[in-house]
């Protein structure tokens, strides 16, 4: 019982150390909340690029046409896929936007630019995987390749997407760990930060895993609620 | 013989498949009021014929006119010809993520054929026409395999076309439910519906259409009035498909 006891007192003791004391959960809220800035507008980055590049690679899978927009857009999925991420972050941040003071900008160009290469290739396996069939219905109506894209293939393919599409946003929300790489003071650096002024490495990394642990628990909920619905509404 | 000029004229049309010739040189005309049967054993070329009449597929040779539009010329507007041929497809191709009053009437609202209002009323009295109006708010998928063909024919209706395909309309279906869908395509006969049909149901070519084609591969072999054909049709490979499948 008196172990017991002794443990609570010492947590108790390590948490005021680490959180209270000095305001020191500052770090890790302002940490977080840069970390979900940089996770939605990464996000909505790699959506928007994501379709387009996944709507020339099928084009041209199809058709045969957009040639040299397929060869630019597989050059680049090919480049960033191979590449990590960390060390894009830092061309980005050291090189291209030398100038830069805001390194949340930076990230959230970086990480955009990083899941647009694989979101891509989420949506283009959603594409090409609706039925041959789905297209000749939509032509034979009388409608162009770019009306039967958006009303009939684009929708399908959107929806099989999605299940992926939200792995890879768990995916990214960890993958922004390394923000700290560019001066980024995410939720990672704040427990590094924490670290670095009471020297008591165990609090603020625990503490971090679990506020990680439970903000992708919360999306891989939602994400398998998704799933469910959508396969209740077809099939 | 007849008065009136084809709606769609096939010349001397080819189509391989690298070095594989699955269309060898085929002409016909089809007219106005026409059912043509298209029969012929598996691979021989039949849905590939029709669908090079509406342009799924590129001929290597030949011409196909429509209303004396040439659509193997890249140069005229493919889809404005579409709307006005029909095709209903072996496994349906409905639109599954679309309710079934929306797959009717998606195409229409697109090109603006009416007001949204009028186009809704006709899909309705479709559905009526086919016993599927209760079905209207439902998705694909809640659909037996004769109700999803109905629907099919539907949707090629709503476009007014000239000419409907039929591309083995039946093959994938239950056979209970085959009838159904006869009987829908009787009855578009019956009203003077200009139709090409890839089949297998030789009593339906006997029953309804008014010529049958015999394709064997990628041959035009034979063709003939529906009694001629399936009596006295004076063709030794016709002779031996119709002898192996009646």
């Amino acid at each position: 019982m008196e172990i017991f006891n002794n443990i609570i007192l010492t947590i108790k003791k390590s948490l005021k150390l680490n959180l209270i004391d000095e305001n020191r959960y500052i770090y890790l809220v302002e940490g977080l909340v840069n970390t979900i800035t940089i996770t939605l507008g990464a996000m909505v980055i790699g959506i928007f690029f994501g379709i387009i590049i996944a709507i020339i690679r099928t084009t041209y899978e199809n058709t045969k046409k957009l040639k040299i927009l397929n060869f630019i857009c597989s050059l680049y999925i090919t480049v960033i896929r191979g590449t990590p991420v960390v060390v894009q972050l830092m061309i980005l941040f050291f090189c291209v936007f030398a100038s830069a003071t805001n390194g949340i900008f930076v990230a959230i160009i970086g990480f955009g630019l990083n899941s647009t290469a694989y979101i891509a290739e989420i949506f283009r396996s959603g594409l090409m995987s609706i039925d041959k069939g789905q297209m000749e219905a939509g032509r034979s109506l009388g409608m162009n390749y770019i009306q039967t894209m958006w009303h009939i293939i684009i929708p399908q393919g959107f929806k099989i997407s999605l299940p992926t599409l939200c792995n890879e946003f768990i995916a990214l929300i960890k993958e922004t760990a390394v923000a700290g790489y560019v001066a980024v003071e995410d939720l990672t650096k704040g427990g590094g930060i924490i670290r670095s002024r009471t020297y008591a490495p165990w609090t603020p990394f625990i503490i971090v895993a679990i506020i990680y642990l439970i903000i992708t628990s919360i999306m891989s909920y939602f994400s398998k609620k998704l799933e469910r619905r959508l396969k209740k509404n077809e099939r | 013989m007849r008065d009136n000029m084809p709606i769609i004229r096939v010349e001397g049309i080819t189509k391989k498949f690298n070095d594989n010739i699955v269309i060898d040189n085929i002409s016909t005309n089809i007219y106005k009021n026409d059912c043509l049967c298209i029969v012929g054993p598996s691979g021989g070329g039949k849905s590939t014929f029709l669908r090079c009449i509406n342009g799924l597929e590129d001929v290597s040779n030949g011409k196909i006119y429509i209303d004396d539009l040439d659509i193997t010329d890249k140069k005229n507007d493919i889809n404005s010809i579409r709307k006005k041929i029909g095709m209903v497809f072996q496994h349906f191709n409905l639109f599954p993520h679309l309710t079934i009053l929306k797959n009717l009437t998606l195409a229409p609202e697109i090109f603006k054929k009416n007001n949204k209002k009028e186009i809704e009323e006709k899909a309705i009295a479709l559905l009526n026409r086919v016993g599927l109006f209760d079905k209207k708010d439902t998705y694909p998928s809640m659909l037996s395999g004769g109700q999803k063909q109905r629907v099919a024919i539907v949707r090629s209706l709503m476009m007014d076309p000239e000419v409907i395909l039929f591309d083995e309309p039946t093959s994938a279906l239950d056979p209970e439910m085959v009838l159904e869908v006869l009987d829908v395509m009787r009855e578009l006969a019956s009203t003077g519906m200009t139709m090409v049909v890839v089949t297998h149901e030789m009593g339906f070519a006997k029953e309804v259409a008014n010529r049958v084609m015999f394709l064997e591969n990628g041959k035009f072999l034979y063709e003939a009035a529906p009694d001629v054909f399936f009596n006295k049709g004076e063709n030794e490979r016709l002779k031996l498909f119709l002898s192996k499948i009646l």
